[in-house]
């Protein structure tokens, strides 16, 4: 899109607080469970206890019987959809499975699969309701692990389900949906142009986002349409899913965004929004449905647990010649694990002759997974930075040099078939090479583990509106919830665009009926995409101000430039006129044709790659396999950071999320397949005393096909966690670990099984 | 006339073909030419699929000029949390 890349500026790349900062510090913003509506009803969920199970029948009538029960649905209450279910909109994907998700039809596939719902005056009477409900079940054997769900033997999730592209009607039902596969060169010749082959299986659990805030919805109904208000990533994806599962024209929802207290993904997907509003359409009453945790946990999507096999082939002075891929994911209940993005990352950080990678997208008795930051990639970068690290010890080069040997470059084509443009990897190499604490001193029982990692961020369809008001200040209108600071960037940019006060230019999210379809919040697109719409929204309200000032003047636009938020002549021939603002222009708004605005409707493109590599040290207690994160240092290229504060959040984010993932996190399901920890009492995060201050460095190369350079930042820094983590407890302890969690029992039995 | 490559996931819709040389204006043509050669490719080709041209990802583009394309790789799209 840019003309050229800005580099000098006034309010990009500074640290501006954010618009929506202090009303979220203190409790003023309005999150999902926030709106209250004259007559609001309370909404329920009836969740099965049983991980797999035949619906036999289901006996509402007690339920709709009870004083102050203004409404019951079940999946009859909502329309079957057809399969194959036809075209659907961006991110929809299948929304067959979608429906059969939010609202179980002829069996339960997961402990927490929702079978009915109820709307009541109050919660008390709701909880009542449900358990009224009287649900018949024929309970099925049940499968929990993706390895066992593709023997032979195991129990079937969907009889209609095969292995893509065999044939429906003589192939065997699978829980196997898909084996993607990608290739490039040839991996045989390459591992036999090998000094050194090392080949290593891993393992990683199922992770939740850890999201802070529960889903959370209010719905309103009546002739004329819907209104939703919901925590959501995706106002405009949510909009559409609803109008599908309901039968409804897209038209006439019209879903606002909440302020959204984290996502990572896992607010992509709907739940009970569709519920809500088929309830308020029944019941003519606005119903709000707020998600318990252990709702939350036992029923929306975490991330894949996986199992991943890792081979790599290299020559003696550190030439990587082959690398081979094979994973394993956990789908959940319905199709959809994210191999995809795994197969297109895992080696994109290198520049490798001879890959191959494919993987198993296989449905088991769990909730279906959803997105989690780099969804899919970290667990397959796990085991490739894990094995990279073994190469180099084995190979007797340091950990960074051989990176550095095999580092991605302008020009390196990846296995997907995408050609680098500018990419920052080697200098980020090269700057944690020279970092102090690349060398500091270690202690006892201490080590130091460091690890890579790649994502694509997306592109995709954005709308923005920049409208001048009569004083010369500026309503921003933009279709992404802020989870990470986006306003502050869109504002950013917009005041640079303008050149006028960053705070003369104010963010607004808009609700899907007043501007037009905008993408999630989601595959770190916004400040790339949105941030494209909105510099281009300004920069059409530039030339109709300069059209203005150039009519004022009797000269042509041409001669009319934007500097320094003025409209100038373009030269001296153009005649002695002196600049006039945006506000000396907008005050004559109403004289010269009226409002001044421009507008934007894009499908961005010109994604760069955003690479990053981790640093970090700690420290283990062998007695009790306690590990103490003692420091942590993020490199990435971040292309520019339009708001460095922000940015740096979102590294640092990343990298929390990830030390949970790799030391304490994962679900766990007793022998009935029913979830055992669902609540973060028992499911562990990283609290503020587990981590240190998560150092940044930031590198900045800037993406060409940005105006100001951006990169999506949001995804890249969980990748590398992982397997850095697990790399500084080997090298405290002298033992290897493949299997994520590492946590203090297994830490502890190693120690042990090692006569420790 | 530009090639148009098929890695991995996309030659189980080309039988043995790794690429193929097609001249189209633009992405819904190059899609409407290799879903009249690959009549399992058609379906999925819009939906499931983003475009490479010499090296730049580009997704829904449809309407993309690649008059001047000299290699194009089909790219399963991306997702993202």
């Amino acid at each position: 899109m840019p003309d050229e890349v800005n580099t000098e500026f006034k309010w990009v790349g500074k640290r501006n607080p954010r618009p929506d900062g202090v009303d979220k510090v203190t409790g003023r913003a309005k999150y999902g469970a926030d709106l209250y509506l004259p007559g609001m009803l309370v909404g329920k969920t009836l969740r099965s206890p049983h991980a797999h199970a035949r619906i036999k029948s289901i006996d509402t009538s007690k339920a709709k019987a009870l004083a102050g029960v203004k409404a019951v649905v079940t999946s009859a209450d909502f329309p079957a959809i057809p399969k194959p279910p036809g075209p659907h909109g961006p991110m929809i994907s299948d929304f067959r499975d979608n429906s059969m998700n939010m609202m179980a039809r002829d069996k339960v596939l997961y402990d927490g699969h929702p079978v009915a719902a109820v709307a009541a005056t109050s919660e008390k009477i709701a909880r009542q309701a449900l358990k009224l409900i009287e649900v018949d079940y024929e309970v099925l054997p049940h499968v929990i692990d993706p390895v066992e769900a593709m023997k032979p033997d195991a129990p079937i999730l969907h009889d209609d389900q095969v292995t893509e592209g065999e044939d429906e009607k003589t192939a065997k039902p699978s829980n196997v949906y898909r084996i993607p596969r990608a290739q490039k060169g040839d991996v045989e010749k390459g591992f036999a142009e090998a000094d050194l082959v090392i080949e290593r299986e891993f393992t990683t659990k199922a992770v939740h986002q850890g999201y802070i805030e529960p889903h959370a919805c209010v719905a309103q109904a009546s002739d004329d349409g819907v209104e939703l208000f919901c925590s959501t990533q995706g106002q405009y994806v949510d909009r559409g899913s609803c109008a599908k599962l309901l039968g409804l024209d897209i038209s006439k929802i019209r879903v606002t965004s909440s302020e959204i207290g984290g996502g990572f993904g896992g607010k992509i997907p709907i739940y009970s929004e569709p519920v809500a509003i088929r309830l308020a359409q029944l019941a003519r009453r606005p119903v709000k449905m707020v998600m318990s945790r252990d709702e939350v946990f036992r029923a929306t999507g975490p991330t894949s647990g996986a199992h991943v096999r890792i081979k790599i082939g290299a020559k003696k002075d550190g030439t990587i010649t082959a690398a081979e891929g094979e994973m394993t994911y956990q789908a959940g209940a319905f199709k959809g694990a994210s191999i995809g993005a795994a197969m297109n990352c895992m080696f994109s950080p290198y520049d490798l002759e001879n890959i191959h990678v494919w993987g198993y997208d296989v449905c088991v008795n769990r909730p279906k997974v959803a997105a989690y930051r780099a969804p899919g990639v970290p667990m397959a970068a796990f085991g490739v930075e894990g094995v990279i690290n073994e190469l180099a010890d084995e190979l007797g080069i340091d950990r960074v040099d051989l990176r550095l040997i095999n580092a991605a470059k302008e020009g390196t084509q990846n296995v997907m078939g995408m050609k680098y443009g500018p990419i920052g990897f080697q200098e980020m190499l090269e700057k944690m090479k020279a970092h102090p604490h690349y060398n500091a001193p270690l202690g006892e029982n201490q080590g130091r583990g460091l690890a890579a990692g790649y994502w694509l961020h997306a592109g995709g369809m954005s709308c923005a509106s920049v409208n001048v008001s009569d004083d010369g200040t500026v309503t921003l209108i933009e279709g992404n919830p802020d989870i990470g600071g986006s306003r502050a960037s869109m504002a950013a940019m917009v005041a640079e665009e303008l050149g006028i006060d960053y705070n003369k230019v104010r963010p607004i999210i808009s609700d899907t009926s007043s501007l037009g379809f905008t993408f999630l919040t989601a595959g770190s697109r916004v400040t790339f995409a949105t941030g494209m719409a909105c510099v281009l929204a300004a920069r059409n309200a530039i030339k109709v101000a300069c059209d203005r000032a150039a009519q004022m003047w009797g000269v042509s636009e041409e001669e009319v430039v934007w500097e320094d938020g003025h409209a100038r002549p373009a030269g001296a021939n153009v005649g002695d006129h002196e600049p006039m603002s945006l506000a000396e222009i907008a005050a004559k708004a109403p004289m010269t044709g009226g409002p001044i605005a421009g507008h934007a409707e894009i499908n961005a493109t010109g994604q760069g790659p955003a690479t990053g590599a981790h640093l970090v040290d700690v420290e283990v207690d062998r007695e009790s396999g306690h590990v103490k994160v003692l420091r942590y240092t993020v490199f990435q290229d971040v292309g520019r950071a339009i708001s460095p504060d922000y940015v740096e959040g979102q590294l640092q984010g990343g990298a929390v999320q990830g030390i949970g993932w790799a030391l304490n996190e994962e679900y766990i399901y007793d022998d009935k397949g029913r979830l055992e920890n669902p609540g973060f009492l028992d499911y562990r995060v990283p609290v503020a005393s587990d981590v240190p201050m998560i150092d940044v460095c930031m590198i900045e190369v800037p993406n060409p096909n940005h105006p100001y350079g951006v990169r999506g930042v949001g995804e890249t820094p969980i990748v590398p966690p992982q397997a850095a983590v697990a790399n500084a407890v080997e090298n405290a302890v002298g033992l290897r670990f493949r299997d994520l969690p590492v946590s203090p029992p297994k830490i502890r039995k190693a120690i042990k099984d090692a006569g420790g | 006339m530009a090639r148009v490559v098929f890695m991995g996931e996309v030659r189980q819709y080309t039988g043995d073909d790794d690429a193929v040389e097609i001249d189209a204006p633009n992405v819904l043509q190059l899609f409407k030419k290799l879903g009249a050669l690959y009549p399992r490719l058609a379906p999925v080709l819009e939906t499931g699929f983003a475009v490479a041209i010499d090296g730049e990802v580009m997704e829904d583009a449809l309407l993309q000029r690649i008059d001047d394309a000299k290699e194009i790789v089909l790219v399963p799209k991306m997702e993202g949390g």
